[in-house]
């Protein structure tokens, strides 16, 4: 249990994969526009995630070396495309505004990059932890990412306005704000490791 | 004349207007990471512009000649990153064997290239907006300039970077981003172009 | 020798449940994804026709009269089993793309309503025959005599555009005097 819950620390802090390893940049900076829209991609981005490290790991006996990465790519894509029909089936509003990033999860260097490093070479219950841990991970990157940008660009919070007197500036949901904002949030990540580690 | 006019806007497009790095957000890991020096830059630009080509050509075949017919538009994702992954397999071994100066320029960051999402993404883009073979090419000619020119761009600053006196928490990573940003603000500019 | 098959078999098995998997998916939400559509399509026609309470498309679809329209589609409104009026699916050439539009007749045969529904024209010029104050004019009109610049307002640097529109809606007005 104990270690359990280690593997998921580990993927929300310490090896955060958007803030700290900085892979998977792409969907990340794309669909921050708004918090809505990055809660969508990150709830999608964890299924793919999560299901994937259980599948990778399950197949360990029957995968030999060689053909490894064909077959996480074959897993990860299925459960992408899984991902795919029902958004766009059952919720494509959110479809419309994720776009192609929803195919892309496919190449997020995270997913493949975590089946290579971890899913393939522990347990399955090791690799959930693992998953849930990342996908938390990057679910608090994006939304703080989606928090920032809603905010300064628009003066929304999830579509409410907070103050009146706030006048939002554009260049906040357009691409400078995205890149603006990540290097923000390292740069005040690493502020706080410092200061962690001092104590 | 006029297909010409077409083409070149869409080249203009694809490598300006709607940059894959500054306005559409694709191929940012490479572009984070290797933009650290202008040589390497121009290394993975060049095998950018090689793979992506080819994928698009093999991926638009794939697209309208099987999967269209055979009414498998769902298999599209997994398709299209299978292909690209034994492409770039089979152009690593073909460029190692018979082009080895070519393969030290540029073969090593081949491998890297098949996670790239530029790729997977210009191979989708060309199916969502209908382009034909020629347009498909152009396209992609277009998107890896775009890309390299954004490469040089960064790593040129980067470059600048390393004698300047940055700030303790912006050094490293923060400050790339910032840059990356100032950049995409300049790209911005570039919207005036398309009307 | 012996390896590859034993590699070529393993991928093959996981492709094939992977396909499996998939084609069970994409089967159960395609069901769906035609209710979402049709779903969308009701509500998009309600748009032109807002007293009607059901909308079935006509068996009866004519050729056109015009080479450069095309019929897409004519549905019928009606309201508690009463037929209340028409709304046409048209396709216009317009002046960079096919312009489709929905014209709405109501049932004393005039024009209801007029709405573009896709179209690819030049941003800022063509593009503006979308908008109401182009539309707008077409409302009460019953006969295929519009022209542009003779009884029809077109949008200026857009006279393509504005025929194409204009060609299509007389289309509609030509087979429902019939």
């Amino acid at each position: 249990m104990k270690d359990f819950l280690k593997y998921v620390v580990n993927g929300i802090f310490k090896e955060n994969p958007v803030l700290i390893l900085m892979i998977g940049l792409c969907s990340v900076l794309a669909v921050s526009t708004s918090v809505q829209n990055a809660i969508g991609m990150g709830l999608a981005f964890s299924f793919v995630m999560i299901f994937s490290n259980i599948f990778v790991s399950l197949l360990r006996p029957i995968t030999p070396n060689e053909i490894r990465i064909p077959v996480f790519i074959i897993v990860i894509g299925t459960f992408t495309t899984i991902v795919d029909l029902v958004i766009s089936a059952y919720f494509p509003e959110l479809y419309k505004a994720l776009g192609i990033f929803i195919p892309l999860i496919v190449v997020n260097c995270i997913i493949i990059g975590r089946a290579e490093a971890f899913a393939y070479r522990h347990n399955v219950l090791e690799s959930i932890a693992d998953g849930i841990g990342i996908s938390i991970g990057y679910i608090w990157a994006i939304v703080a990412l989606g928090l920032i940008r809603e905010f300064l660009g628009n003066g929304t919070i999830l579509g409410k306005t907070l103050f009146s007197w706030f006048n939002p500036a554009k260049v906040f949901t357009m691409p400078p704000g995205a890149f603006w904002g990540i290097g923000l949030l390292i740069g005040l990540l690493k502020w706080f490791e410092k200061r962690m580690g001092r104590r | 004349m006029n297909i010409i006019g077409k083409l070149f806007m869409l080249f203009i497009s694809a490598s300006l207007i709607n940059n894959i790095v500054f306005m559409r957000f694709l191929a940012l890991c490479p572009f984070v990471g290797m933009s650290t020096q202008i040589e390497t830059s121009i290394g993975m630009g060049a095998a950018v512009t090689f793979v992506m080509v080819m994928a698009s050509v093999v991926t638009f075949f794939i697209y309208y000649y099987i999967l269209v017919p055979l009414n498998l538009l769902f298999l599209r994702t997994i398709a299209f990153i299978l292909v690209i992954a034994v492409l770039v397999q089979l152009v690593e071994m073909v460029i190692k064997r018979f082009l080895s100066g070519l393969y030290k320029a540029m073969g090593i960051y081949l491998p890297l290239i098949t996670t790239n999402c530029a790729i997977l993404g210009v191979t989708l883009l060309n199916i969502n907006y209908g382009h034909n073979l020629i347009e498909a090419i152009v396209y992609s000619l277009g998107v890896s300039l775009g890309f390299t020119i954004a490469l040089i761009l960064l790593a040129s600053i980067r470059d600048r970077l390393s004698y300047s006196d940055i700030p303790e928490f912006w050094k490293g990573y923060p400050i790339v981003f910032i840059s990356a940003g100032l950049l995409a603000l300049i790209f911005l500019g570039f919207q005036g172009l398309a009307h | 020798m012996k390896n590859i098959l034993r590699y070529g078999l393993t991928l093959f098995i996981i492709c094939a449940i992977a396909g499996g998997v998939l084609a069970y998916t994409y089967e159960t939400t395609q069901k769906v994804i035609e209710a979402n559509k049709i779903r969308e399509k009701i509500m998009l026609l309600k748009e032109l026709i807002p007293d009607a309470s059901d909308f079935v498309s006509s068996s009866n679809k004519p050729n056109s009269f015009d080479p450069l329209v095309t019929i897409k589609e004519i549905y019928i409104a009606k309201k508690d089993g009463k037929d209340v009026g028409r709304v046409w699916e048209v396709s216009t050439k317009g002046y960079s793309s096919d312009i489709v539009l929905l014209v709405a007749i109501n049932d004393s045969g005039a024009i209801e309503k007029v709405k573009v529904v896709s179209q690819q024209e030049t941003p800022g010029l063509g593009t503006e025959v979308t908008k109401d104050d182009f539309l707008a004019q077409f409302i009460g009109k019953k006969e295929a005599n519009l022209e542009v610049k003779k009884n029809v307002k077109p949008v200026s640097g857009a006279t393509i555009s504005s025929s194409a529109v204009v060609r299509a809606i007389n289309e509609v007005l030509k087979h429902n005097k019939i």
